[in-house]
């Protein structure tokens, strides 16, 4: 993992936030076949259910409320989460073999995943297979690396979201099938409905739209089956020029191609195709190519001088397309409903990077580090005046276990303090050719008419010349200790990075451009804090071995200047994840002087009981009116403190390993609270059906009547937490069988449980929410694994 | 041997590291976009933006980033000009700023006021970015196209004028990036007074596009009524300067007397003259077409948006009702009580009762049982004949009211309906609005069951009508007035209205005539109602019973975005925000 700005500095611009290097195995030179296996056998089931009323509670609910009648309810108690969710069995089959042909290491895998989700007919294949050869040429002057990927995938997507939402609003008071005849409009499930006016006059019932689903028959009457075919190559070269041998030159070409198919069919029994039905499909594209090459100068002077140059160049590629088409059918005419066309549904775009960068190691004395990198990269997302941006990094490092007055000692590995300055950059802008005017073509639908006859309308689009390189400066000093022969080992790391420039989507004036926002280099942000892990092995012997590995980091993080405001102190920019509540509202802001996307809301007033008073506010200005001028900056969903934990105890051949993470003073808006939280006639029956709630809400007793009761801090929940992430208990078992010269190498059994448990003080399903906003109502799962790994 | 090899790698090396740079100059490849466009496209979008909300029907390629179901310029002003007031109701008061909308309370910080001055500016952006594009045109029909997008802007500026008292204004004259400036009342009124005279002599001749070759497009006509509309209200939007009265009614005689429209008589298919105009044919039906001078086209399958004709059929059904015209009822809008009286003063509207005995004896009466032999749902034509059985159907009102016009549902399709309500829970807490019907005259087939064929008729004859009739009230001429306001209400069937008349018989015709058509804020404004305790309407200021609001309430902020974000309309703020 690379995290000073020099280290990441060769990566380029989407190596801003850092960068993860995984090296995958490799065979090794006259190897004799190695052949492993590895196979897992996983039980997944849901690891916490949301609360929701039952049937018997939520008729007492209803009759209890003036304005609603409780005889119109069902007389069932279904438990609508039950009926979605399910213990999911899955497995993995891995095999491998690695080796070495002289001069020539390979490695060959091939695997088969077949995986169930805990959500009803969702599920996954995956088969893939994988190939690296490493030969090294001319006495090793010409090496090569290729390796190639193959995957096939096959899923079946079920609309979890969908199903979730609307088991968590659906009346807990009906059931779940209808053996009435009015159920053969729905394939025998309970749905809300309403009369109907087909072509076909025997169809006298249709879904209710506004009112929620039954959410099996959501799962069960849509097919959705997408196969996926995706390809990774790679080739890399490194050539040690003959009789130059200090001067080499290292081309690496790689690329991508993923291409999908998606088969879309719901019946015409479901509620949301109800009559028609739907057929569809969905196709994906998608490939990228990189090529870069660059040419390396390294001499070492008696190891007192050891230095080396590099400059190079590099090209990516990027390119997306897909299409979707497809129709409802009138089942008693035949005739097309809604038909959605390839040509009006089709879409492509491509971008491109190109980098030049030159880097400088020097080492005096195996003991005084230097390095230097410059980087130009340019993206084709921007205009001709803003495409380049020049990123410049230099670090630092001295070796102090290297100096003379540290000979003595010997128990000491490592020390070394780094120094560090770096710039990286970012173009995720959201879109390709932001600065270039383009008009939009409508589809069938919205066509505008002169009389009879129908026209396509033509709408420009809002563009943005101005639009450049997001770039971060980073300043990091660390120290790396290292002593016992590695079994005490700590870092810490200190950094300061500020964001110019900073990318994001924000209002514009009215009447400047053919839009209401526009994605805009907005002002710019700092961040700082420290971090610190140390690995330590407190007890080594012949039988038992305990390792403790530990990292803490906080972080703080500040705007400090928005665009636009006009120095206005209240300016802010909205932002983040809307909420359920309302239309499209934004909980959170960025300001100057606060943390980025802190959420901006009212402060609550609270009864003598503690008690909040459903949209009563502080007025923080005291100006006698409630706005948005009384609404303030509290909390953030970014930690202030994260924290990992693992420890592993190994007894003779047994191991038991358990990992755990921590994150303090992250903060969550309550979504699922204020989303069931009108208590009232109006919050319980709406589009003549009833919606379901939860206790807490109940007891919160709001009436979501005449208030914005969603905006309140009330709702900004501290979800700090601990989590374990897994236990491992495995057995490792020597060569059990012979079989003539061969013999098996041994191999390891264990057995994991994964999101066990966690600890935290929020209410909602799961603390984790990294966009702040509590509205993804997928649960995790927590699951146990039976695995074996055999090596031959 | 290895000559050659050093020789090949050193060359794709270098091959490698040469320019590239010229490689990042590419183009887009989405072929639903292009670099060039077709201007009867670019004129379709001017025109689109009135009945639609996007690049993708119904949505999906939106206009403008919030909430597009909600961004459109019939919905937006209709939030701002019609939920305010005495007409109707939203049920969903947890909706963004609806209460401050329902209550007369909001500030500058108002989403729905927001949308509005958004749409209403990013129209007249792409208005501007017509003219420019077609400044070198001069064929007759370019002549039209370019005066009737001039007309469109106007429009646009008008509604800027009648909400906000101001614009930020700019014209094809001004750079496309540049900041807008504030024009206000008097400024902007002599503005749109010129700009209109300007182009009434280069749109087509009144009555043109009165047919189905071009039934859409602007005319002479449309920009008469609007200069018309425009000289009504000339005391207030010039803050007192200026009263072109006579303006108002020499427009208004112009358009009576060049007898290229008519007034919406006839009966036909069970539906009265009145009616016609707002179904789904009134893009067809030659009784309808003749009184619609400037309609905003929608269609079930080719023209669909949230915010038009799908806004008005939808938002005013609710499911169990009959002839709901669209299977998608969002149970949202219902008339506030003061919108019925105007039609039955003595509160005597006949209405379903809540009595379940009389209901479930007619259900056994008439064997409306399921197949176990219990009492079930009524069908479609069983709640309209039990409807009719109890007297409570429209045509029941229609009747009782005596006037064309009284288009209510109070029966018992979709519940249980009450009049006035003194807690905002549901949408039966009042009376069903019906005017707007997904039906066809002919009796024939809707292309959709769920999009509406109706077109909203933005622009129609009878209120040049109302307009004279309120000049010559205005100069003491009640005999005339009379005689205009009769014209309307001899076609609506109902009983002629007779001296002496006051303000309130003016205003209140406005309403029986107009209601739900997006204007009776405009309305209470020129008569000094809309603020104040001169008329207290259900709910004004938030209260069942209603109660005062301050007068800086008669026009709406500046959003607090375009505050921060454009210096010019900076020091512009309205009074009171």
């Amino acid at each position: 993992m690379l995290k000073d700005a020099s280290a990441t500095a060769i990566y380029g611009s989407r190596a801003s936030n850092g960068v993860i290097i995984i090296t995958t195995k490799k065979g090794k030179d006259g190897q004799r076949p190695k052949v492993s296996y590895n196979g897992d056998v996983t039980v997944s089931t849901i690891q916490k259910k949301y609360d929701a009323l039952d049937g018997d509670a939520y008729r007492s609910l209803v009759s209890s409320i003036d304005g609603l009648d409780a005889t119109a309810l069902g007389t069932a108690n279904t438990n609508w989460q039950d009926q979605i969710f399910r213990t999911a069995i899955s497995t993995n089959h891995n095999f491998s073999i690695n080796g070495g042909l002289k001069n020539m290491p390979y490695r060959l895998s091939a695997g088969y995943n077949m995986a169930n989700g805990i959500v009803k007919t969702s599920a996954m294949r995956r088969t893939n297979l994988s190939l690296n050869l490493a030969p090294n040429l001319f006495d090793k002057h010409l090496s090569l690396n290729v390796t190639a990927k193959y995957m096939h995938e096959f899923d079946r997507y079920a609309d979890a979201g969908g199903a979730i939402g609307s088991a968590l609003s659906i009346d807990p008071t009906r059931p779940v099938y209808d053996t009435s005849a009015n159920g053969k409009y729905f394939g025998g499930y309970w749905q809300p409905s309403q009369s109907a006016s087909f072509s076909d006059p025997d169809w006298k019932l249709t879904n209710n739209p506004n009112a929620p689903q039954n959410p099996l028959a959501l799962l069960n009457n849509q097919y959705i089956m997408a196969h996926a075919n995706d390809f990774i190559g790679n080739l890399a070269i490194d050539y040690k020029i003959h009789r130059l041998e200090d001067l080499s030159l290292h081309v690496n070409v790689g690329g991508q191609y993923t291409k999908s198919k998606q088969d879309d069919h719901s019946t015409p029994y479901s509620y949301g195709n109800n009559y028609f039905g739907w057929n569809g499909e969905t196709h994906f594209m998608k490939w990228s190519a990189t090529a870069n090459a660059y040419i390396q100068y390294a001499h070492n002077w008696n190891n007192k001088h050891d230095f080396s140059v590099m400059a190079g160049a590099e090209e990516s590629r990027y390119h997306r397309e897909g299409w979707n088409a497809g129709q409802g059918t009138d089942p008693y005419t035949g005739e097309a409903h809604n038909p959605s066309v390839r040509e009006q549904q089709a879409w492509a775009t491509h971008n491109r990077l190109v980098s030049y960068f030159g880097r400088l190691n020097y080492t005096l004395l195996e003991r005084y580090m230097l390095t230097a990198t410059v980087r130009a990269d340019g993206s084709s997302r921007f205009s001709k005046d803003n495409r380049w941006g020049y990123f410049p990094s230099v670090a630092l490092a001295w070796r102090i276990s290297s100096e003379k007055f540290m000979e003595k000692a010997s128990w000491l590995d490592d020390l070394k303090l780094r120094l560090g300055y770096g710039q990286t950059g970012q173009q995720d802008i959201g879109t390709d050719f932001g600065y270039q005017t383009v008009y939009t073509l409508s589809n069938d639908y919205a066509m505008y008419p002169f009389g009879n006859t129908y026209y396509y309308t033509a709408r420009p689009s809002a563009t943005n010349d101005a639009l450049k390189w997001e770039s971060t400066t980073t300043y990091n000093a660390g120290i790396d200790f290292s002593a016992k022969n590695g079994r005490f080992v700590w870092n810490i790391d200190a950094y300061y990075r500020e964001t110019k420039d900073l990318l994001n989507t924000v209002v514009i004036p009215v009447g400047t451009a053919p839009a209401s926002t526009m994605t805009k280099n907005i002002g710019s942000l700092k961040n700082y804090g420290v971090e610190f892990s140390f690995d330590v092995k407190p007890v080594v012997t012949k039988n038992f071995t305990w390792d403790l590995q530990y990292n803490v980091s906080w972080n703080h993080n500040e705007i400090i200047s928005l665009v636009g405001g006009n120095g206005d102190a209240d300016y802010h920019v909205t932002t983040g994840s809307t909420i359920s509540r309302g239309n499209s509202t934004s909980i959170m802001a960025h300001t100057v002087g606060q943390p980025a996307s802190s959420f901006w809301v009212y402060q609550q007033v609270y009864d003598d009981n503690g008690k909040p008073l459903e949209g009563v506010y502080v007025d923080r200005n005291a100006d006698g009116q409630i706005n948005d001028q009384d609404r303030y900056y509290y909390k953030k969903p970014a930690a202030d403190v994260i924290m990992g934990l693992t420890t592993k105890f190994i007894y003779k051949r047994w191991d038991l390993s358990l990992a755990f993470h921590a994150s303090l003073g992250n903060y969550v808006y309550y979504n699922y609270l204020s989303d069931k939280g009108s208590i009232s006639a109006s919050g319980l029956y709406s589009n003549s059906a009833f919606t379901n709630t939860f206790p807490e809400a109940v007891a919160l007793g709001f009436t979501g009547e005449g208030s914005e009761y969603y905006l309140s801090d009330y709702f900004v929940r501290n979800a700090s937490y601990l989590k374990c992430s897994n236990i491992t208990l495995g057995y490792s078992f020597p060569a059990l069988v012979r079989n003539g010269k061969t013999k098996m190498e041994g191999g390891r059994i264990f057995f994991t449980a994964q999101n066990p448990f966690f600890i935290t003080k929020y209410k909602g399903l799961d603390p984790e929410v990294s966009s702040g906003v509590d509205k993804n109502p997928y649960p995790r799962p927590m699951s146990f694994q039976l695995g074996v790994n055999l090596n031959f | 041997m290895r000559k050659i090899y050093k020789t090949i790698f050193l060359g794709v090396a270098a091959l490698a590291m040469t320019s590239c740079w010229n490689d990042l100059d590419i183009e887009s490849i989405d072929p639903q976009s292009s670099p060039t466009f077709d201007d009867m496209q670019l004129l379709a979008k001017a025109y689109s933006t009135l009945g639609l909300t996007g690049q993708q029907g119904p949505a999906g390629k939106g206009d403008i980033s919030s909430d597009e179901g909600e961004s459109g310029f019939y919905r937006t002003t209709f939030n701002l000009e019609v939920l305010p007031t005495d007409e109707c109701n939203w049920a969903w008061q947890t909706d963004t700023d609806i209460p401050q909308i329902t209550g007369i309370s909001w500030s500058s910080s108002s989403q729905r006021t927001q949308w509005c001055y958004q749409r209403l500016g990013f129209d007249i952006v792409l208005f501007n970015t017509y003219l420019k594009e077609t400044a070198g045109q001069n064929s007759e029909d370019y002549k039209h196209y370019r005066a009737e997008v001039r007309f469109l802007r106007a429009l646009h500026y008008w509604y800027f004028l009648d909400l906000w008292h101001k614009a930020p204004f700019k014209d094809e004259n001004d750079e496309a990036t540049a900041l807008p400036r504030p024009k206000e009342g008097k400024d902007l009124y002599n503005w749109l007074d010129t700009e209109l005279t300007a182009i009434e002599s280069e749109l087509a001749p009144v009555g043109t596009f009165n047919n189905t070759t071009n039934f859409g497009r602007v005319d002479q006509g449309a920009a008469w009524l609007l200069h018309a509309r425009l000289a009504l209200n000339s005391a207030i939007y010039s803050d007192g300067a200026i009263n072109d009265l006579d303006k108002a009614k020499t427009y208004a005689t112009k358009l009576i007397d060049s007898n290229k429209y008519k007034l919406a008589s006839t009966e036909k298919g069970g539906y009265s003259g009145y009616a016609q105009l707002f179904l789904a044919d009134n893009d067809e039906n030659p009784e309808a077409m003749q009184e619609i001078i400037l309609p905003i086209r929608q269609d079930g399958i080719n023209t669909r948006c949230y915010s038009g004709a799908n806004y008005l059929v939808s938002s005013t059904r609710i499911a169990g009702m009959p002839y709901t015209g669209t299977n998608n009822c969002w149970s949202c809008n219902y008339a506030r009580p003061n919108l019925v009286e105007k039609f039955f003063p003595e509160d005597n509207i006949p209405m379903a009762k809540d009595d379940q005995t009389a209901i479930d004896n007619y259900k056994k009466q008439h064997n409306i049982l399921d197949e176990e032999g219990e009492l079930r749902d009524f069908t479609e034509e069983e709640l309209i004949a039990f409807d009719e059985h109890m007297k409570v159907s429209t045509k029941d009102i229609l009747k009782a009211a005596g006037d064309d016009r009284a288009l209510f549902y109070a029966g018992y399709g979709g519940g249980i309906r009450k009049l006035r309500t003194d807690k905002l829970n549901n949408f039966l807490d009042g009376i069903s609005v019906v005017k707007f019907q997904n039906y066809r005259s002919d009796g024939g087939a809707t292309k959709d069951p769920q999009w509406p064929d109706m077109d909203i008729p933005l622009l129609r004859f009878a209120e040049a009508y109302l307009i004279r009739a309120e000049v010559y009230y205005r100069n003491g001429d009640e005999v005339n007035a009379l005689k205009d306001i009769n014209v309307l209400r001899n076609r609506a069937n109902a009983a002629e209205l007779v001296s002496p008349i006051t303000d309130n018989d003016i205003l209140d015709e406005w309403c029986r005539e107009f209601y739900m058509e997006g204007r009776r804020r405009s309305d209470l404004n020129r008569f000094g109602q809309f603020t104040g305790k001169t008329y207290l309407w259900a709910w004004k200021g938030g209260v069942p019973n209603g109660q005062t609001v301050d007068s800086h309430f008669q026009y709406y902020p500046i959003p607090q975005d375009d505050i921060n974000n454009n210096e010019y309309m900076r020091p512009s703020q309205n009074p009171g925000y």
